[in-house]
This record gives C-alpha cells, sequence and structure tokens, in this order.
C-alpha cells in the first residue's frame, strides 16, 4: 500500500466526517425557526434523522481510512469494500424513509393547523430496490476488482487457484 | 477490458438513470399535486334543493417531464367515520397536458341542514399523484373539520 493511497484514504475519511458528521451536527443551529417548527409539528424527528446520518457518516469515513491501510489483495480490503456499499444502502433507506428504517421507502408526515389536518404518504420503495440492485453489482465489481488484484499480487509463476 | 471496468460502466449508467428518474419523478409529483388545489380560493358553492348538489371543478396541470396519473377524491363526513357523500376522480395527465377534474357531492337537504356549521362535520379532500410508470406516488389527505 503506498503512502499516496494511504493519504487519499485519509482525506477521504476526513471529507466524509465533515460531510456526514459535521454539516449534520450544525444543521439545526442554522435551520430556519419556522422550518424546524413545520417539522416538529409533522412528527419528524429530525435529531434522530441526523444522529442516523452521523453513525452511517463515521462508520464510511472508518471503513474508508480502514481500506487506505488494507492491501488490495487482501480478504480485509473486500469486507471494507462490501461493507461500504451495505452502508450506501443503509443510507438512502434512512434517507428516502426520512430517518424511519423500517419504513423501507414509504414516508409519512402529519400537519396539523387549526382545524386542518394534512395527511401526506410518500412512496419511494421502487428507488430502495433500484439501490438494491446497484448495491449488488457493486458488491460483484468489488469481487471481481479484489480477485484481479489477488491474482496480480501472486509471486511470478503461481497459477491462481 | 476488464470485467470489473465493464460492470463499473453498467453501474455507472444504472446509478445515473435511477437520480434522472427520482429528480423528474418529484418534479412531476410536486407539480401535479400542487396545481390540483392551486386557486386555491376554491369555494364550494352548494347549490340549494334536495338533494343539495355540491360541485367542484379543479384545473390540475402536468408541468412535470413524466406522465402522471391523478386521483383527487372529496367527501363529507360527520360523527368522524360516517361517509354522507362521497365523489372521486382519476385523470391521466401528459406532460405538458391539462385536463379539468369534475366532482359532485349529494347530499340530502335535511342532512346539510342538520349538518351546517357543525364541528361533528369534516371534508376530506384526497388527492393522489402516481408517476414513473406508477413506481412512484405521493398522496395527500387534508381533513377540514368544521361542518358542511
Amino acid at each position: 500500500m503506498s503512502g499516496n493511497e494511504r493519504m487519499r484514504a485519509i482525506i477521504g475519511a476526513a471529507v466524509t466526517l465533515i460531510f456526514f458528521v459535521g454539516a449534520p451536527y450544525m444543521l439545526p443551529k442554522y435551520l430556519p425557526p419556522n422550518i424546524a417548527q413545520l417539522l416538529a409539528e409533522s412528527g419528524f424527528d429530525l435529531q434522530g434523522f441526523i444522529n442516523e446520518v452521523m453513525i452511517l457518516g463515521a462508520v464510511t469515513a472508518a471503513l474508508t481510512l480502514a481500506k487506505g491501510f488494507a492491501g488490495k489483495a487482501s480478504p480485509v480490503s473486500l469486507l471494507i469494500n462490501v461493507a461500504q456499499n451495505v452502508a450506501t444502502l443503509v443510507f438512502m433507506v434512512v434517507l428516502l424513509g426520512a430517518g424511519d428504517v423500517s419504513s423501507l421507502g414509504v414516508t409519512s408526515f402529519t400537519f396539523s393547523s387549526e382545524n386542518t389536518t394534512n395527511y401526506m404518504v410518500m412512496d419511494f420503495r421502487v428507488f430502495i430496490y433500484f439501490t438494491v440492485l446497484t448495491v449488488a453489482l457493486r458488491v460483484v465489481e468489488v469481487y471481481l476488482d479484489w480477485d484481479e488484484a489477488r491474482v496480480e499480487a501472486m509471486p511470478p509463476g503461481r497459477i491462481p487457484p | 477490458m476488464k470485467a470489473s471496468k465493464f460492470l463499473g460502466l453498467v453501474i455507472a449508467a444504472v446509478q445515473l438513470v435511477g437520480a434522472a428518474a427520482l429528480a423528474l419523478g418529484v418534479h412531476t409529483m410536486i407539480g401535479v399535486s400542487g396545481s390540483a388545489f392551486s386557486q386555491g380560493g376554491q369555494e364550494i358553492q352548494p347549490q340549494m334543493g334536495d338533494p343539495v348538489v355540491i360541485p367542484l371543478t379543479l384545473h390540475p396541470r402536468n408541468d412535470g417531464f413524466l406522465e402522471a396519473r391523478l386521483t383527487v377524491s372529496l367527501s363529507l363526513v360527520v360523527d368522524g367515520d360516517n361517509v354522507l357523500a362521497t365523489d372521486s376522480a382519476t385523470v391521466t395527465l401528459p406532460s405538458g397536458g391539462s385536463e379539468p377534474v369534475e366532482l359532485e357531492l349529494s347530499v340530502p337537504a335535511i342532512q346539510f341542514q342538520q349538518y351546517l356549521g357543525s364541528s361533528d362535520a369534516s371534508w376530506v379532500a384526497a388527492v393522489q399523484v402516481t408517476t414513473l410508470f406508477d413506481l412512484i406516488s405521493f398522496s395527500n389527505t387534508m381533513t377540514v373539520t368544521g361542518g358542511a
């Protein structure tokens, strides 16, 4: 593993931390009060949503960092790549479910004001299936990448199993 | 070309299509659902008689890039779940298209008088928009309490 790749992993992890941990952490302070009130009235758990994004961001940053220090041909590298793709899937489920992982892409909100109640439902399940498909393809891709790296890392003349 | 590189290109294309579909679908849904009651002052003017006829005409537009199906329903509900009158209509709006939706509720005059201004009565208006080949949908059920 070259120093260049390690440096890239460190920068990648830092950027992930800034965007998916730092920015969400600061978000409530900069949210306009009327939007915050609207979200609170709708029953949307903003803090819970932010916490989920931050946890996923921290996990992804850790995986990015670990990937930079693991040999490309090592089984650890393969596991990290698969875990990163699973984290992407979880992130999409959290995003499309507005923080509710169990909703699997079907999000509902209720807004009430004086004598009016609005009950909204958004069905984005197809994008969850879509993400599952792309993540599955990504897992195949990282396996193929890892297998190629493993063959290349073998001593000359060695026949790969 | 290596198999993993080819697969990477396929995945990139699939993701691009997915992102475009999400953006276009959401744009269409927001536009159509917003236009359904966009006139704001959709005043419901009952035509007195027996039964009392309550007409409502909507003019939804589809300014999005995908075809959308709009289902609108209007109900007059009393005592929580007793539906006095209801009507619904479904229209298919092509991209850039518009089609009027006409709903009409008929309420027996005696019941209309009974619940006029009553807090036990409520209007329930529901709008559902499905697009992207019926794969994604948005619905809004609005309940206004405070009588006929």
